[in-house]
């Protein structure tokens, strides 16, 4: 935003961002066009675009500006009809918002999360010689840091509908940080799935040339429209380079880097698929179930009263009376090592044990994850864990702490209390690997 | 041949690029310096045209996008991280960087922009993996005083630097990212240069004024200039990659030269009344199954297709000579080349070169159908790639009916240049959102404009106060000029004729006769100076002290004079060697050639004359 008095002098011309404008400063005069002010920065600089392209910022308290007339409109997109190929298998593609779909915002100066699905052919034209997009459509525009239960909800239902009037697959684009959380929600949500659901996502925006948004989608399209999967995935970069992508369990998978392209890593676990631009699908050792006929439905109720809690030398046990005394219903613990929390400790109220009793005792349904995040928890292994065990915590073998909370969520909210506690350590959907080996290390 | 280069219409700019010699790199903490490293990782990338922010995709970025080539990146655990492969997001501006180009745009009179924004420039030939350059222009409306008058500076920009070609394949480039990111200072002059050798003394005069602040990198590849050229009826022509100074004017005269003749070539099309034809290609394969050229012959081992156009009306001007050197069907060459073919093969050329025989010429001319008013080109290479090469030259000739084309060259050895790519157009900018922009604050400034280094013209003035006209020049253009002010700064007294003769010739010398003098030290240089200055050795002993510092850099210099017995020799010793003399002879000619000869390193020549007259 521009300051008080510079935004005055603007409104009194009538200048407005894209306008020609002239700035007069200790007598030298600049011409370009007007710019929006990003929200960081000097706010009595005016930005201008001068006509070789650059921008500049000129500090307008002492400066007389005019305005010469209208620039050029900004913002415009050509735009590319989809032509319906009827031989090609037809897919959908779903857009919440993130970098996959990105243009440059004025207004924050950011990278701004909004995208016709227009535009994304525009910029993958490809996409079009792998399947019929025979539906495009945009859910929400959220940040996926920004999401809760209620958007997986909204995707889930979605990806039923399109997948019951006829799509051969689905493709849900998504910001990369919860990602993972979100493919774990539909991998439980969407019952008896027939065909692929595919999570995308883009590590570097797509506004720029050498963005990974664009393989990632071509990839995802091939396993939407021909792989034989009836899984809910995320389908990313596999490597630095642009050789091909992995297809990964949905609730098997997790953002392990901040910012790389292959951020996306399954954890104990093989990858379902290596994906490669020119098509081809090559199986990766992940398990997987074939793709069908059938018909999918959805059991999308989700209890938000569960939390996700880290245990830490010197961390406080109160924090699950806080909890229970908020009515949550769950709490997933990630413990040390193969599910510890402090247990014999030299001072015993710092000892986690006595409040997971209570809470327990209280019809909340505790939760033993382990924040090394590879390999697999133990009830029986150390006294502790015996400890833990009695205690009433469930163990959840080798889950990922966040698929845990997902999937604790949505047990509490469609099942009782009891199926609830003896579904938790039961595979699912395939969210527990029950043979790990050393090639799923560091994958 | 002198040209008018006023009449021709004849305007020029340049762009000059340099290095600046910062710790870091200006968005990374990597290191900067140019040293060899073994690459030890790898990885590829493929570049697709986005919009810029006013919407629209520009030819030179579709253009590339179409060429479909794979970049391969080479890291090295010293000089590349994550920003660099574009895994990671930008870290802060370097100001150590932002500051030494501060300083050459005051030292150029240019005027401070207020508020710094970095843009991102489209860059999609591979050279930045992020597939844009980030650049900021500081500041703006500078100028230089030159022989021919001002040349105006309209823009001074920090930038970085792009990565390395190491290998240029067809449908792949190999890069070096070592030096990715290294922070850049883009001078831009106006078109006020008023002929090649004017651009010559505008390009020596910048590059002067860089060199005056001590923090830009010397040696090879880090200065680059890029040229635009353009002569009235002819085009708009960038020239990129001039990297020395001597070439500068040769490639600028060749430049003007090409679009004079590609006119000539032009206007002799239109008298033959040359009209746009359509673009048709004939598959000639077979006609070669056994042939006796060794080109074809691989290609079609390599099954790969060899294809044949005519170009009516363009009988005999593709061997039209451009420039020394250079014909017009080497333009055609270019244009084919990109689509990933080695050459052509073209009908003013003498087709023994390969072994093609008149039969095989006999039976393409039929298919072609040519007439002796036609031209023909061959291409060999895998058929996509071949059918799109033709298409290139197809395009290339037509264009040649109706103008000189608009271009970006690079330059080849021997001041040629070549095809590139087309020009690019105005819709490469757009905002780089993951940098704050930069306040500029005058009180940045006046702390910079405080401490200006001493302009060129001052610091020849003060050189030539110190040592004779040569010396001075040498001194003053050599990479070694901070050295010298160093040393005569450090060692009060010293004689600034030893040091320059020092630095400027016995060094040189050295280095011609083997000696390791890389090895040697900035300090131990200036060590040297101290125990001379304080009269441990004689000048004549340097050159020696020298070569032994080579063999041994870490030695002080009070050690190897000691070790090497180069000390200078005490008033005591110096009688005693005269007197041993004088045994054999009175004649004090003799007399001092004698004992010279036995001490030169270690004695001045008076100093021996003096006390041979004492004593003899």
């Amino acid at each position: 935003m521009y300051s008080d008095i510079v935004q005055r002098v603007l409104n009194h011309i009538g200048a407005k961002p894209g306008d020609r404008i002239r700035v007069v400063k200790d007598e030298k005069a600049y011409e370009g066009i007007l710019l929006p002010r990003p929200e960081v920065g000097d706010p009595d600089c005016v930005i201008l675009k001068l006509a070789n392209g650059y921008n500049i910022g000129i500090e307008c308290k002492n400066a007389r500006i005019e305005r010469l007339g209208e620039g050029a409109k900004l913002e415009q997109f050509p735009l590319r009809r989809i032509e319906p190929n009827p031989k090609l298998p037809r897919i959908s593609l779903l857009t919440t918002g993130g970098t996959i779909a990105s243009r440059l915002d004025y207004l924050t100066g950011g990278v701004h999360m909004a995208m016709t699905p227009e535009e994304i052919l525009f910029a993958v034209p490809e996409l079009s010689e792998i399947a019929n997009l025979s539906n495009v459509a945009q859910l929400f525009n959220l940040a996926s840091e920004d999401m809760g239960y209620k958007e997986w909800q909204q995707m889930a239902e979605a990806a039923v509908r399109e997948l019951n009037s006829g799509a051969d697959g689905v493709i849900i684009t998504h910001g990369t940080d919860a990602m993972h959380y979100s493919s774990a929600a539909l991998s439980f949500m969407l019952l008896n799935l027939t065909k692929p659901v595919v999570f995308v996502g883009a590590q570097r925006s797509s506004d720029r040339g050498s963005s990974d948004a664009f393989m990632n989608l071509l990839c995802a399209s091939v396993v939407a429209a021909k792989g034989d999967f009836a899984e809910v995935g995320i389908c990313m970069h596999a490597e630095s380079s642009d050789s091909f992508c992995h297809f990964m369990r949905g609730t098997k998978v997790r953002k392990m880097h901040t910012s790389r392209r292959d951020a996306f890593r399954p954890i104990n676990d093989k990858p379902i698929a290596r994906v490669y631009p020119d098509g081809r699908i090559e199986l990766a050792g992940g398990r997987y179930t074939r793709r069908r006929n059938g018909e999918v439905s959805a059991s999308t109720k989700f209890e938000p009263k569960v939390a996700l809690v880290k245990v830490y030398p010197s961390s406080l046990p109160e924090i699950i009376d806080f909890y229970v005394s908020k009515g949550f219903r769950g709490i997933v613990i990630e413990g040390t090592g193969l599910g510890h929390v402090p247990t014999q400790t030299p001072d015993p109220k710092n000892s986690w044990i006595p409040k997971i009793k209570e809470a327990v005792k209280r019809d909340v349904v505790v939760a033993i994850t382990s924040q090394c995040i590879y390999g697999r928890t133990n009830p029986y292994v150390y006294r502790n864990l015996r400890l833990l065990k009695a205690a009433g915590a469930i163990h959840c073998e080798d889950m990922l702490p966040e698929t845990a909370y997902v999937k604790l969520g949505w047990l509490l909210a469609n099942h009782s209390l009891e199926e609830t506690r003896t579904m938790m350590p039961l595979n699912l959907v395939g969210e527990i690997n029950p043979r790990i080996t050393g090639e799923d290390f560091l994958l | 041949m002198a040209l008018d280069y006023k009449k021709l219409g004849f305007k020029c700019g340049i762009e000059i690029h340099q290095r600046i010699a910062s710790h870091e790199k200006l968005f990374c903490a990597c290191g900067t310096h140019n040293e060899s490293e073994e690459s030890t990782g790898t990885f590829y990338r493929k570049q697709r045209a986005v919009a810029g922010e006013l919407g629209t995709i520009d030819a030179a970025a579709l253009h590339e996008q179409l060429r479909n080539r794979k970049f391969i990146y080479r890291t090295y655990p010293s000089f590349t991280c994550d920003v660099d492969a574009d895994e990671e997001p930008p870290h802060s501006l370097n100001q150590e960087a932002l500051d030494v180009a501060l300083q050459v745009a005051l030292m150029l009179k240019a005027t401070i922009i207020d508020e710094a924004q970095v843009m991102r420039k489209s860059v999609l030939d591979g050279s930045n993996t992020g597939g844009f350059q980030r650049t900021m222009i500081i500041a703006v409306d500078g100028v230089l005083e030159t022989s021919r008058g001002r040349v105006r500076i309209p823009t001074i920009a920090l930038e970085e630097e792009a990565s390395a070609i190491q290998e240029d394949l067809p449908g792949e480039v190999v890069y070096r990212l070592d030096r990715l990111g290294i922070p850049l200072i883009e001078i831009a002059t106006a078109t006020d240069i008023v002929d090649p050798e004017h651009c010559r003394e505008t390009a020596e005069k910048i590059g002067m004024i860089l060199r005056a602040t001590g923090k830009v990198q010397r040696g090879i590849g880090t200065v680059r200039q890029d040229l635009n050229v353009s002569i009235a009826g002819g085009a708009r022509v960038e020239i990129k990659g001039a990297q020395e100074l001597e070439s500068l004017q040769t490639i600028v005269e060749n430049e003007v030269m090409r679009q004079l003749r590609l006119m000539e070539i032009k206007e002799e099309l239109r008298r033959r009344e040359a009209k746009e034809f359509l673009f048709k290609y004939v598959d000639v394969t077979d006609v070669f199954a056994n042939t006796e050229s060794k080109l074809l012959k691989r290609a079609l081992d390599r099954k790969e297709a060899i294809l044949a156009l005519r170009l009516p009306k363009f009988a005999g001007l593709l061997g039209i000579e451009l420039y020394p050197n250079r014909r017009f069907g080497s333009e055609l060459s270019d244009y084919a080349k990109t689509q990933g073919v080695g050459g052509i093969i073209h009908s003013d050329e003498k087709i023994s070169k390969y072994a093609i025989s008149e039969g095989e010429l006999a039976k393409v001319k039929e298919l072609l159908k040519t007439t002796d008013d036609c031209a023909w080109v061959i291409i060999a290479g895998p058929e996509e790639k071949a059918k799109r090469a033709a298409e290139e030259v197809y395009k290339r000739a037509i264009i040649a009916i109706k103008q000189v084309p608009e271009e970006t060259r690079k330059v080849l050895k021997d001041a040629e240049t070549a095809y590139m790519r087309p020009l690019p157009g105005g819709a490469r900018l757009y905002p780089e959102t993951d940098v704050p922009p930069v306040r500029l604050t005058r009180a940045r400034i006046e702390s910079l404009a405080a401490v200006l280094p001493e302009m060129p013209d001052e610091t020849l003035e003060r050189l030539k106060g110190m040592l004779n006209e040569e010396l001075s020049r040498k001194v003053f253009r050599s990479q070694r000029l901070q050295l010298f002010n160093r040393i005569i700064d450090e060692v009060k007294n010293v004689d600034a004729t030893v040091v320059a003769t020092t630095l400027e010739e016995t060094l040189v010398n050295l280095k011609r006769e083997g000696v390791p003098v890389e090895k040697i030290r900035e300090d131990s240089l200036v060590e040297l100076f101290i125990e001379f200055q304080n009269g441990l050795f004689v000048k004549a002993a340097i050159p020696e002290i020298l070569k032994q510092l080579a063999k041994t850099p870490n030695e002080r210099i009070s050690a190897i004079a000691e070790r090497m017995q180069l000390k200078r020799m005490t008033v005591p010793e110096m009688e005693a060697l005269v007197r041993e003399e004088l045994k054999e002879t009175n004649d004090k000619g003799i007399l001092i050639k004698r004992v010279m000869e036995k001490c030169r390193l270690r004695c001045e020549g008076s100093e021996i004359v003096k006390i041979i007259n004492k004593i003899a």
